[in-house]
């Protein structure tokens, strides 16, 4: 079996914004919801995921509160910041236009 | 990115960089966290919890460099790397004591001196107006048409008034002129104000009524002047300066509406202006106190011959210097056509008012800048040297630093920070050398040349160049060896056994360089002070032509309101000369209209019997003219060379005569004997030769020496003595002469002329040794300074030179042992030594010389501009005598380390490793 495409430059940040837009998560908890909805197909490291998250924090789009999780443990939740979601809905468009756009030409047939 | 987004990110910027151990402590935990959850995810799928621990570690990738991304994401790395470069910069400068304080105390001299001028430049070049929008000020000359030196003339007030006419591109013009005034002694009493204290002369201007208008400033107290206070006849009003104010008049508030007297009139005072205010700035020798309204009368008001207004306007916003030039021009060509007789010569000049009394100076300190920069620049290539030297047995911590992944832009980083900690070090304290350094300017410089001077301090504007100045510095000096050693590549250091045994070849060629330039910087500095060291002292030499030893002069000035006529002037004067010379000590006593070459002679045209009246300006018919009393020529030790002096029969009455100087008779009589020829003098030189009328002849009756009535370093003009008797004047040095000291009978002499006159003030109070001294005063301070810089680059290139060598040659003391083990005669390694010495100060004394060649071009055409002063050329001695001497330094700065390395027993050389 070939090995899993590697996630499209930026895209990561794109899934990471539009999974937190739903719900604030901490990091493990994100890192399964990512396993869980774009399957095997996307893999994503645990070890990207963080630095990402880091990166986004500083960029000012998610903000990180320290709360106790599901079973009373401490864990960092992140959440979508009001840049955060202007920034997600631009990448969003983005994303749109530039798969649309790849599909149309995936659509042509050779004549 | 709106603000919002900074609300988000500078929280975090803060947090990552002052809570450090906080924000790491938190990714320890979140990542911990995460492999917890892994771990008991993998451990319910069925694995060892230590498989299930190992498989979450697995996914991770490597905890410890998740953290250091996680880390490098915080965006504030970079400042976290320079703390730690400048702790350890901090801990470098610790370890190596010597060279720290040698590059520190370079530095802090360099970047001192550099502060000192530049207050100074920032004081005399580019000071601003205490006015409103000094921007739109200009000041108006008439120009001469036919003679471009004639580029600033004053102004005809009937010109002056057809110019204001003009609305379009002037909002609105002013005129004044200097006045002086003989402050009375008023006792604060008797109702009216004044200060108890002696008489006093002050600098007065007299200005037209909206002058405070056109500048935009307001008195402090009371009003300006309104319109019409300059009416003829009027009572007289005048504004006061705030120092006038608080020294005569004790601050007192109830000052406006007072009345006080100077020049035997009554003045009403009206206002008195903010602290700060000046007005005129530059070229007065002293500040003006008080401003009266300029009264005309309508015979001036009609007349463009009498060029006696100076001229400023205010441009409307957005006119050019060039539009109103142009503008104005044309309406001085339009009156030239109206009035050929007397405009046909005159055009207009405008320049900016922040100008004034910077011109001649820019040259000449922008020539002192560039020097004390050199100077600056030969610490740097010290600094330089020592960095270069000292990154060389660092060597090997570099290449370890590059061997561990360090990046070459991160060693540049790390060399530069090192530099620029060593500069702000340096130039801090530098910057408090500049502050005294300015102290002593100011506290050197000429008032009378340079009363800017005073006014010279570190300000802001000053402190922020000089602290970029500091940066530069640092950059400058720390940019070559950063690139130089960041080079090292890891084997090629790492192989070669304990210390580089000759230094990288690029490094070695760069501290060639660096010498060199040295080299040549010092010597072009040296030979452009030495031509005007030279200069200076050869002009010092000069025979003033008469004897100022223990002569006192003092001026007194009648104010034409209370001394109306000549007879007065003459009563007045024989009088006081009459009363000095009755002091016990004092051996005699004159009177001038001027002293020797303290500039007050009047210049008139003159023609000689059997010539006519020349109407166009002419050298050769113009004299300096001064009135005197009989003792003068004893009194100044001029000598008199043919015929007799001025006798006190010489009085009202008998036949006019005069007494010329040795070059007038050789211009206007060649070698004939002049004693008994007759001349004829026609007028004052600034008034048109119409307006002159040609007096009674007078007789020559004797010639006495020349005297250097314009300076050391001026020709002598054509002088004629007249009698004070025949000719009186209202304004008179008193000369006088002591066995001693002259200092002694001033006070005698004051109240000697109290007793004929209480209100006359006495003023210019100075030695005629002072006159003179004052006469040199700016070329010397200008000596001086160029010469204390030129001396500093020689020490700093000296120690730096040295310092450089000596480390050079102890760097090879293992090389000269292998030579000399091997048999090499110790002069044959002496040669070596020498051969790369010369080869540097013969390219150093070369390139110096290309470069002090169109310096002193420069700094000539500089002087003579500015000082209208020609700098003697030193000739074929000094020249030679400074390169050689430049060379000979630096093969002694090389020689001497490189003997005692020969003194060295070669074994314990070679075991020193």
């Amino acid at each position: 079996m070939s090995k899993p495409p590697d996630l499209v430059q930026g895209t990561l940040d794109l899934l990471i914004l539009k999974i937190l837009a739903l719900q604030p998560l901490h990091g493990w908890a994100l890192s399964q919801r990512l396993k869980q909805v774009s399957g095997d197909v996307l893999q994503v490291s645990d070890g990207s995921l963080y630095p990402a998250l880091h990166k986004l924090e500083q960029e000012g789009w998610i903000e990180a509160e320290w709360k106790p999780s599901e079973n009373n443990r401490r864990a960092k939740f992140y959440t979508l910041t009001r840049p955060g979601r202007r920034h997600l809905e631009q990448e969003a468009a983005n994303w749109d236009r530039l798969a649309a756009a790849i599909a149309s030409v995936m659509r042509l047939k050779e004549v | 990115m709106g603000m919002e987004h900074w609300f988000y990110t500078i929280p975090l910027r803060v947090r990552s960089l002052f809570r450090r151990g906080r924000v790491d402590a938190e990714l320890e935990e979140e990542l911990r966290g995460h492999i917890e959850r892994q771990t008991e995810e993998n451990v319910a799928r069925g694995m060892q919890p230590e498989e299930g621990r190992r498989a979450a570690l697995i996914a991770m990738g490597g905890l410890e460099q998740r953290k250091q991304q996680c880390r490098e994401e915080r965006r504030v790395h970079w400042i976290d790397d320079l703390g730690r470069d400048l702790v350890y910069g901090m801990r470098m400068m610790r370890r190596e004591r010597g060279l720290t304080a040698a590059a520190l105390l370079m530095l802090a001299l360099g970047i001192g001196a550099n502060t000192a001028i530049l207050s100074a430049d920032r004081a005399l070049l580019f000071h601003r107006l205490p006015y409103n929008e000094p921007g739109r000020l200009v000041e108006i000359w008439q120009k001469g048409l036919s003679d471009p030196s004639v580029d600033r003339m004053t102004v005809a007030p009937a010109n002056y008034l057809d110019w204001k006419i003009d609305g379009q591109v002037f909002e609105a013009f002013a005129a004044w002129k200097v006045t002086t005034l003989n402050l009375a002694t008023v006792n604060l009493t008797t109702g009216s104000l004044g200060g108890d204290e002696a008489p006093e002369r002050v600098l007065g201007a007299a200005v037209s009524t909206n002058l405070l208008t056109v500048l935009g400033v307001e008195p402090v107290l009371g009003r300006g002047f309104q319109a019409g206070e300059d009416t003829p006849g009027r009572g007289s009003v005048a504004i006061l300066s705030y120092g006038m104010w608080q020294r005569r008049f004790a601050g007192r508030r109830d000052v406006a509406g007072a009345t006080m007297r100077a020049n035997g009139q009554t003045y009403t005072i009206v206002g008195v202006m903010p602290e700060g205010f000046r007005f005129p700035i530059g070229y007065l020798s002293s500040e003006v106190e008080i401003w009266t309204p300029l009264v005309l009368t309508n015979v001036q008001k009609a007349s463009r011959k009498d060029i006696i207004l100076e001229v400023l306007a205010r441009l409307r916003p957005g006119v050019s210097l060039a539009q109103a030039q142009g503008s104005l021009s044309a309406v001085a060509a339009r009156l030239a056509r109206a009035y050929p007789e007397t405009n046909r010569d005159w055009g207009v000049n405008i320049m900016p008012l922040a100008d004034r009394g910077v011109g001649e100076f820019r040259g000449l300190f922008g020539l002192l800048s560039v020097a004390v920069g050199l100077v600056l620049l030969i610490a740097c290539a010290n600094v330089a040297n020592l960095l270069l030297a000292r990154g060389l047995e660092r060597q090997k911590e570099l290449t370890v630093r590059a061997a561990l992944g360090a990046k070459r832009s991160r060693l540049i980083r790390q060399l530069m920070g090192e530099g620029i900690l060593l500069s702000l070090c340096g130039g801090l304290p530098g910057i408090g050398v500049g502050w005294w350094g300015t102290r002593l300017l100011a506290w050197l410089a000429p008032a009378r040349e340079m009363p800017e001077m005073k006014h010279a301090g570190v300000d802001m504007p000053v402190l922020l160049v000089a602290l970029g100045l500091c940066l530069l510095t640092g950059v400058l000096f720390s940019v070559l060896p950063a690139l130089t050693l960041s080079r090292a590549s890891p084997q090629g250091t790492l192989q070669e056994t304990g210390r580089a045994s000759s230094g990288s070849r690029r490094a070695g060629r760069l501290k060639a360089a660096l010498v060199t330039g040295e080299v040549a910087l010092t010597l072009a500095l040296l030979l452009c002070a030495g031509d005007i060291l030279n200069s200076f002292y050869r002009y010092m030499r000069v025979d003033t032509g008469f004897d100022a030893s223990h002569v006192m002069t003092m001026r007194v000035t009648l104010p034409k309101q209370k001394y109306s006529s000549p007879g007065e002037w003459r009563t007045y004067f024989s009088r006081a000369v009459e009363e000095i010379g009755t002091i016990p000590g004092v051996t005699g006593a004159a009177a001038g209209s001027g002293a020797p070459m303290d500039g007050y002679g009047s210049v008139l045209r003159f023609h000689t019997a059997g010539r006519a009246a020349k109407v166009s300006f002419d050298e050769r018919s113009i004299t300096e003219s001064l009135g005197i009393t009989a003792g003068y020529f004893r009194v100044t030790g001029i000598e008199v060379l043919r015929g007799r002096g001025l006798l006190a029969s010489d009085t009202e009455g008998k036949p006019a005569v005069a007494v010329v100087n040795e070059t007038f008779a050789r211009t206007q009589f060649g070698d004939a004997n002049p004693v008994g020829r007759r001349i004829f003098l026609d007028g004052d030189v600034n008034e048109s030769a119409a307006a002159g009328t040609t007096g009674p002849p007078l007789e020559i009756v004797g010639v006495v020496r020349d005297i250097k009535e314009y300076g050391l370093f001026r020709t002598t003009p054509q002088m004629i003595y007249v009698s004070m008797d025949q000719d009186p004047e209202a304004s008179m040095v008193l000369l006088v002469k002591t066995p001693g000291k002259p200092e002694g009978v001033v006070a005698e002499i004051r109240s000697r002329l109290g007793r004929i006159d209480a209100d006359q003030p006495v003023y210019n109070v100075r030695s005629l040794e002072e006159v003179v001294a004052n006469e040199n005063a700016f070329f010397r301070f200008y000596t001086l300074l160029l010469s204390v810089f030129a001396v500093m680059a020689l020490l700093l290139a000296l120690i730096g030179i040295y310092a450089v060598m000596a480390w050079a040659i102890s760097q090879r003391r293992r090389e000269f042992g292998i030579r000399l083990a091997l048999g090499s005669p110790p002069h044959r390694i002496l040669a070596l030594v020498l051969r790369q010495a010369m080869r540097m100060s013969l390219i150093g004394i070369a390139v110096g010389v290309a470069l002090a060649w169109p310096t002193i071009e420069l700094l000539t055409r500089t002087v003579q501009e500015s000082m209208i002063l020609t700098l003697l050329r030193t000739g074929a001695v000094l020249y030679p005598a400074l390169c050689a001497g430049t060379g000979l330094t630096l093969l002694l700065a090389c020689v001497i380390p490189a003997r005692s390395a020969m003194g060295a027993d070669p074994m314990e050389a070679l075991r020193c490793e």
